[in-house]
């Protein structure tokens, strides 16, 4: 089942001159359960796809479906709540919630949605990710994959269709960096999660199940 | 007058105070009650002529339709497992008998012609008998008939077993193995992990050439234990990574080297079933390293 | 619709977002704390002058009750007081007032009973003692009575009173009666009436003296109730009435009581009262209020937010919606408010609490009253919510709207932002200017114009807001002020005459001859002369047309032609109108202006000569218009020794006693004078009297006469004010005896002098510089914080750039000093701003001034620039130090690290 489907994407920054094209015509669709990598060297326009992939950004044109449903034919406000039901998002740079605990990020996506937290669900994403102990600290006080692992873990608690992740380990040193790829890997099995995943790194795509090249806003066939 | 429009006010007041009440109550019972369906622990509570009611018998029925079907799948599930097993009791003795056979002929005087025939013969038994076993052990696995038992295991002792058992056939090959020491404790069950760790052991020294050599090591993290399988044999083009792990996929590069396409693919589900997996990193011509990924803790 | 239940969420988010962020907290806290005190301040003042002003108008009324039924039977008291309309309710019995011989001709003095909530609403409380116990010979009283009688104020002392018993009918007739004192108050010079309270039984038993004759007060009772809203008074008593089978519009009806509406609360209301230039200042003064909350509140949000705004991205990211960031940030406002505002609320009223007896010495008619109304705190809150919620506005809107990418872009912000904000001035290239931190800070300044100019602007309206209250007060111009107010060096009069609205009107209020010997006794006097006040009846004759422009302003059109056609004529067709005539000496006549004409031959008493009085206007000036008198004319005056009065409708003549009854009747009455003398005199000039002289009202056209031919023509010789210069060196000597002679041996005259209109001028001028330099003051602590905020926070974000510039070999002296003279950019921004608007804008608020204060000199004058400037460097160069101190205490590798 097609959970994820662009349909001619296009994304243009300025205009004339200074003209950037980012994004040049992508079709790309992702099954239910899959795990791609999108790799691409920097400015290839992998970052501005997962934008449009999780409802960040708008598109020129294009379409982008989720679950069939044509995510920016919503409004701003609808958008956001779309994505919190929908979307789990893990990025370079972690993006917890300084001010609130490990295990208040975790929930923040449910209590955002008014929903009452699945206590065995929580608890079992969490002991995946091996955070009981650290649920009542401070992200400040975390180190780098241990905070990646809040976010992987913030990610999942909504039980979104699509887990988007964005150079997850581009922040992390190498050993802490195949810690958290392969809980990515393990968890979206485990969760049953689609997971695309954008990074540079060639053998970090290796475990995906697909592995989708994007150069200069164009998805390359290989 | 102004007595009126306050009552009238209030009323409408209290109107839609109650009103709201009332819907949150309904959007409440309504919440629990979908709560209770996918917990697998709903029943209806409400016999009456209420709509509530009438909404839990349609849920009820819609829940039951499911759970039919699922109980259906569960149903093929065990027929395949049934049909598999049918398979591999009935098919055992034949094997076992044509392989048999063709040993007492192979002894035997017989024409050069003939002798070539029988070689054949018994290779062509030998792979048939692989091949059904793998698929037992695949179809056993994915139906979840046998069970993995992850339990924390010493991963260096998986390790030594897994190369002395590919050892002698490694030799045979002339293919340098080694295997470093590690002292890791992981959780993983280990009789079903060495058969994957064996498989994968297996196919590295099968596709490395005579004069190469195949490494086993082990790399501890914080929450993962890695062993990688390295060889220097013709590596993988990225085209077929992916592939390399599906069923029967075999690769053309090696069309000719003994197998049925089964071990890797049996090698990551053992990985899954362990709450691990595995990725291989590979350039072609510059050899491959498989890295079996194992948690920690359960 | 029925949304999910989230607000919990929102709410720990925006209050640990809120905890985070302390140093902003404590300036937001402040600020909004500031606010609600200026709100809290100006509503205090303002409720406190509406509540003096209905105080006063209480006190001038008599009581606080909201109305009364007046000559009532006591069976009609106890009637009408259960009625359902009425709350509260006090009675009187009036047994009669003290007759008019003196010591008593001056004083409206009422002996009777009144029950103790009477006695309570008419403001009796006394010091000392109780009301007088039943059945006893006991009194209470206040001191003005006690003095009149001569008696000390002390419990137990005996007194005797006469009282008038149908003091207002041909029966009247004095008993005496004696008392004990069984409490005493003091006299409240506000109140008119005096009180002496006497026990039911004694009041009932001067009552029975009575004989009952229509119209006698003696006996009568008084019903005064409140009611439960002050609204319609008049129709809550009107309904009482009818409930009871009376009414109050035809007294020749028999169920006729007639009812009496308390003018206090009607007439007083600040509502009532307010004039366009009060409701613009009151507004004016909100918006300045709030603009300068806004200014600091918004400052603090906007650059929280700014600062904060990858926080918001993130939040948007995981699925916050832009309602909910808002909400988050107004929670955050809200939260602060609630320490801030309550602050605010106490601090205000205490401040205001403090100005207000200020503002009151210079209102007249005002009773000190420091009002607690709980309105003050609703609207001092509500003003101070709305700024609150106005400031919050956009920075909400700001984090609401901002793009879930920001909070992705923002990843690498350290290194990505700067350049795209600066342009080509990086940190590292700027760093390499070394050498050229002025230019560096220059360019910092410029980084974030919108928190610049915010800042520069609040520190440089508090600079013009003290420099204009300096303005103010140094404008105030003393001598154009005595120069018009006092034309001689002391005026001596009645005390009546001294109080506004009261003026001479009867010989009672003459100045006897051995007043005048004691204080020409007192020596040092240089000249002096008397002014004779008119106290009968004189007439003029002036045309139709300047008659009804001087009646005009009094009736309405449909009066003035029934008085038009009512009024006597001579025989050259002109009408009779009264006429306002002064006798003066030689000495006050020289300080007259003469605007045309000669005034000498009026000090011949046989000349017939009078001079015509002009008005002038606040600044002296003569006004054309206001008499139709050129030197030349002929006056022709009527002196009227005798009127007589008839029925206006069918003529007949009314007997002289049955004048009052006639008109309590209700019909129409005319009168004309019956016996009179008649005299012409020629105007030898016109002139304007100086405003302490003259009659200190205005009614009718003014003459002034020779003090001979005046005395000679009225046959009356009554002084209203004998007026003085004094020798070099004489006047504290003769102010020290006027004090003590008006105090201790004539209590009943007063004077004023020079120094009585210094004192006034440096009251008013004192309040100016109070309100103004509190408000400039409060002002300038916005400033204050508004350019910590600003200081604070630009060293705050910056924290990564300067560590970078650290780094690469910016040394931390340097660093120190480039923010030192960012911190002097703006003191001297806000000095140039406020300089530019203080020239610009100065003139025209100083016309403007002048236009309303006509004492008022607009003077330019730097000072306060001046003086405020080394304050503003010392802030300048203080605060960025002293940040900068706190920043340095950290490593500049963890300063790096904290932000990549």
């Amino acid at each position: 089942m097609t959970v994820l489907q662009t349909q001619n994407l296009h994304k243009v920054y300025g205009a004339g001159d200074t003209e950037v094209r980012a994004l040049d015509g992508v079709d790309l669709a992702v099954e239910s359960d899959e795990f791609v990598a999108v790799v691409g060297t920097s400015g290839s326009g992998k970052s501005t796809l997962l934008h449009m992939l999780g409802g960040l950004d708008r598109p020129t044109s294009g379409k982008v479906y989720v679950d069939g449903g044509d995510i920016f034919s919503l409004g701003d406000d609808a958008l956001t709540i779309f994505r919190r039901r929908r979307i789990g998002f893990v990025f370079q740079a972690y993006n917890l919630v300084p001010v609130l605990s490990v295990y208040e990020n975790i929930v923040l996506p449910i209590e955002l949605d008014g929903g009452s937290v699945d206590k065995p669900y929580v608890s079992e994403i969490i002991h995946t990710l091996g955070l009981e102990n650290k649920l009542a600290s401070l992200p400040n006080q975390l180190s780098g994959g241990q905070q990646q692992r809040v976010a992987i873990a913030r990610a999942l608690v909504a039980k979104p269709a699509i887990m988007l992740a964005d150079e997850p380990t581009g922040n992390l040193d190498s050993r802490t960096s195949q810690d958290v790829l392969a809980l990515m890997k393990v968890t979206g099995e485990k969760f049953g999660q689609t997971i695309v995943m954008i990074t540079h790194n060639e053998e970090v795509a290796q475990l995906a199940h697909r592995i989708v090249r994007i150069e200069d806003g164009r998805i390359v066939h290989s | 007058m102004i007595w009126i429009a306050l009552i009238a006010v209030l009323a409408a007041a209290g109107v839609i105070v109650c009103d709201r009440l009332w819907l949150r109550k309904t959007m409440n019972t309504l919440d629990r009650m979908l709560d209770d369906a996918i917990s697998g622990a709903f029943t209806p509570v409400h016999f009456d002529e209420s709509r509530l009611s009438a909404v839990e018998m349609k849920l009820r029925q819609y829940l039951e339709a499911s759970g039919v079907s699922a109980a259906r799948m569960a149903e093929d599930r065990a027929r395949v497992q049934g049909l598999i097993a049918d398979i591999s009791h009935q098919t055992k003795t034949p094997i076992a008998n044509l392989l048999l056979y063709a040993g007492l002929l192979a002894d035997r005087d017989l024409p050069a012609d003939c002798r070539a025939y029988v070689g054949q013969l018994t290779a062509q038994a030998e792979k048939l008998r692989f091949l059904i076993e793998a698929m037992v052990k695949a179809g056993r696995l994915e139906t979840g008939v046998i069970a993995v038992k992850p339990r924390p295991a010493d991963i260096g002792a998986l390790t030594k077993d897994a190369v002395r058992a590919a050892q002698p056939e490694a030799a045979r090959r002339g293919v340098q193995l080694t295997c470093l020491p590690a002292e890791i404790t992981a959780c993983f069950d280990p009789k079903w992990t060495q058969e994957a760790l064996s498989n994968l052991i297996d196919n590295a020294v099968k596709y490395t050439p005579a004069g190469g050599s195949v490494t086993v090591s082990a790399t501890p993290y914080e929450l993962f234990c890695r062993i990688d399988v390295t060889d220097t044999g013709p590596g993988i083009p990225e085209a077929e990574q992916a592939r390399i792990f599906e069923r029967f996929y075999r690769s053309p590069a090696v069309q000719d080297a003994q197998g049925v396409g089964l071990g890797l693919y049996l090698a990551r589900e053992i990985a899954a079933a362990n709450g691990g997996y595995i990725k291989v990193s590979a350039r072609s011509g510059k050899g491959s390293t498989f890295s079996l990924f194992l948690p920690k803790t359960q | 619709m029925l949304n999910v239940p989230n607000k919990k969420c929102i709410r720990r988010l925006s209050s640990r977002s809120l905890r985070a962020a302390k140093m902003r907290n404590i300036i937001a806290v402040i600020a909004i704390a500031l606010t609600s005190v200026l709100f809290t301040s100006l509503f205090t003042i303002a409720m406190s002058i509406n509540a003096s002003f209905q105080q006063g108008n209480f006190r001038q009324a008599g009581g606080d009750m909201h109305g009364s039924f007046k000559d009532l039977t006591e069976a009609q008291v106890l009637e009408l007081q259960n009625d359902p309309l009425i709350e509260e309710y006090g009675t009187r019995l009036l047994a009669g007032m003290t007759p008019g011989d003196v010591p008593f001709n001056k004083s409206h003095i009422e002996v009777g009973y009144m029950d103790e909530t009477e006695a309570r609403h008419h403001f009796i409380e006394p010091a000392e003692g109780s009301l007088p116990r039943e059945g006893t010979s006991e009194a209470a009283t206040d001191t003005r009575v006690l003095s009149l009688l001569g008696i000390e104020p002390k419990i137990g002392a005996e007194f005797t009173i006469p009282i008038a018993i149908d003091g207002n009918t041909i029966d009247a007739h004095t008993v005496e009666r004696t008392f004990t004192l069984s409490g005493w108050w003091e006299y409240d010079s506000g109140i008119t009436a005096s009180h002496v309270v006497l026990p039911r039984s004694a009041t009932e038993e001067l009552c029975a003296l009575s004989t009952g004759r229509e119209g006698t007060l003696t006996g009568t009772w008084t019903l005064d109730v409140m009611l439960r809203s002050s609204l319609h008074i008049r129709d809550d008593l009107t309904q009482i009435l009818a409930n009871h089978g009376y009414q109050c519009d035809d007294p020749a009806v028999d169920n006729y009581i007639g009812i009496g509406v308390n003018w206090g609360y009607s007439g007083a209301q600040l509502t009532a009262n307010l004039d366009l230039m009060t409701v613009i200042a009151i507004a004016a003064m909100l918006l300045l209020i709030i603009f300068t909350g806004y200014l600091i509140i918004y400052n603090v949000f906007q650059i929280s937010v700014t600062n904060d705004i990858r926080f918001y991205g993130l939040l948007k990211t995981i699925g916050t919606t832009g309602k909910q960031i808002g909400r988050i940030i107004r929670r955050q406002a809200y939260l602060l408010s609630a320490v801030g505002i309550p602050l605010g609320l106490a601090g205000g009223y205490l401040i205001g609490a403090q100005l207000v007896p200020l503002i009151i010495a210079q209102l007249d008619g005002m009773h000190e009253t420091v009002s607690i109304s709980p309105l003050i705190f609703a609207f001092a809150t509500v003003f101070s919510l709305i700024t609150v919620r106005i400031s919050c506005r956009k920075p909400g809107k700001m984090a609401a709207r901002v793009s879930p990418v920001e909070a992705v872009r923002y990843t690498d912000a350290s290194a990505k932002q700067p350049k795209r904000s600066k342009g080509r001035h990086t940190a590292a290239k700027r760093a390499s200017y070394g050498a050229k931190l002025p230019r560096m800070a220059w360019v910092n300044l410029g980084r974030s114009r919108g928190k610049t100019v915010i800042t520069v602007i609040s520190l440089a309206l508090a600079v013009v807001l003290m420099q204009f209250t300096y303005t103010f007060a140094i404008g105030f111009d003393m001598d154009k002020y005595l120069a018009s107010k006092s034309a001689v060096d002391f005026i001596v009069g009645d005390a009546a005459y001294f109080q506004t609205g009261a003026g001479f009107a009867s010989t009672d209020e003459a100045v006897p001859e051995n007043v005048l010997s004691d204080i020409d006794a007192a020596g040092g006097i240089e000249a002096s002369g008397r002014i004779y006040g008119q106290v009968s009846s004189v007439q003029e004759f002036i045309t139709e047309d300047w008659f009804r422009q001087n009646n005009g302003q009094f009736y309405s059109a449909q009066s003035l032609d029934w008085l038009v056609e009512h009024s006597e004529r001579n025989e050259s067709g002109q009408l009779a109108d009264r006429a306002q005539l002064y006798g003066m000496e030689d000495f006050p006549l020289s300080r007259l202006t003469v605007l045309d004409g000669d005034l000498s031959v009026l000090s011949n008493p046989d000349a017939n000569a009078i001079a015509a009085v002009y008005l002038t206007d606040d600044y002296g000036d003569p006004e054309a218009q206001s008499h139709w008198a050129k030197v030349g004319d002929k006056v022709h005056l009527r002196y009227v020794e005798q009127f007589e009065y008839y029925y206006a409708d069918t003529g007949e003549i009314i007997p002289a006693d049955e004048v009052d009854a006639a008109y309590a009747g209700g019909r129409s009455i005319g009168s004309r004078a019956k016996l009179y003398r008649d005299v012409e005199y020629t105007v030898a000039a016109a002139v304007t009297i100086p405003g302490s002289i003259d009659y200190r009202y205005y009614g009718a056209d003014q003459f002034v006469l020779g003090a001979e031919q005046f005395k000679k023509d009225t046959q009356t010789d009554s002084v209203m004010t004998y007026v003085f210069d004094v020798e070099a060196g004489a006047d504290n000597p003769m102010e020290a005896f006027l004090a003590d002679y008006t105090e201790n041996v004539q209590p009943l005259f007063d004077y004023e002098s020079k120094a009585t209109y210094q004192a006034e001028f440096d009251g008013f001028r004192s309040m100016f510089l109070t309100l103004g330099s509190t408000l400039s003051f409060i002002i300038g602590l916005v400033g204050v914080l508004n350019f910590l905020n600003a200081i604070l926070t630009g060293i705050i974000t910056r924290k990564h750039e300067f560590a970078v510039m650290q780094a690469i070999g910016m040394t931390g002296n340097q660093l120190r000093r480039m923010l030192m003279l960012e911190g002097l950019y703006y003191a001297l921004l806000a000095m140039a701003v406020s300089l530019v608007i203080s020239v610009t804008l100065g003139p025209i608020v100083g016309t403007g001034c002048a236009n309303i204060f006509w004492f008022f000199v607009y003077k330019f004058s730097v000072l306060p620039l001046a003086l405020l400037l080394p304050v503003f460097l010392l802030l300048g160069i203080a605060i960025p130090c002293a940040t900068y101190r706190g920043m340095a205490k950290q490593s500049v590798v963890e300063r790096l690290r904290a932000e990549g």
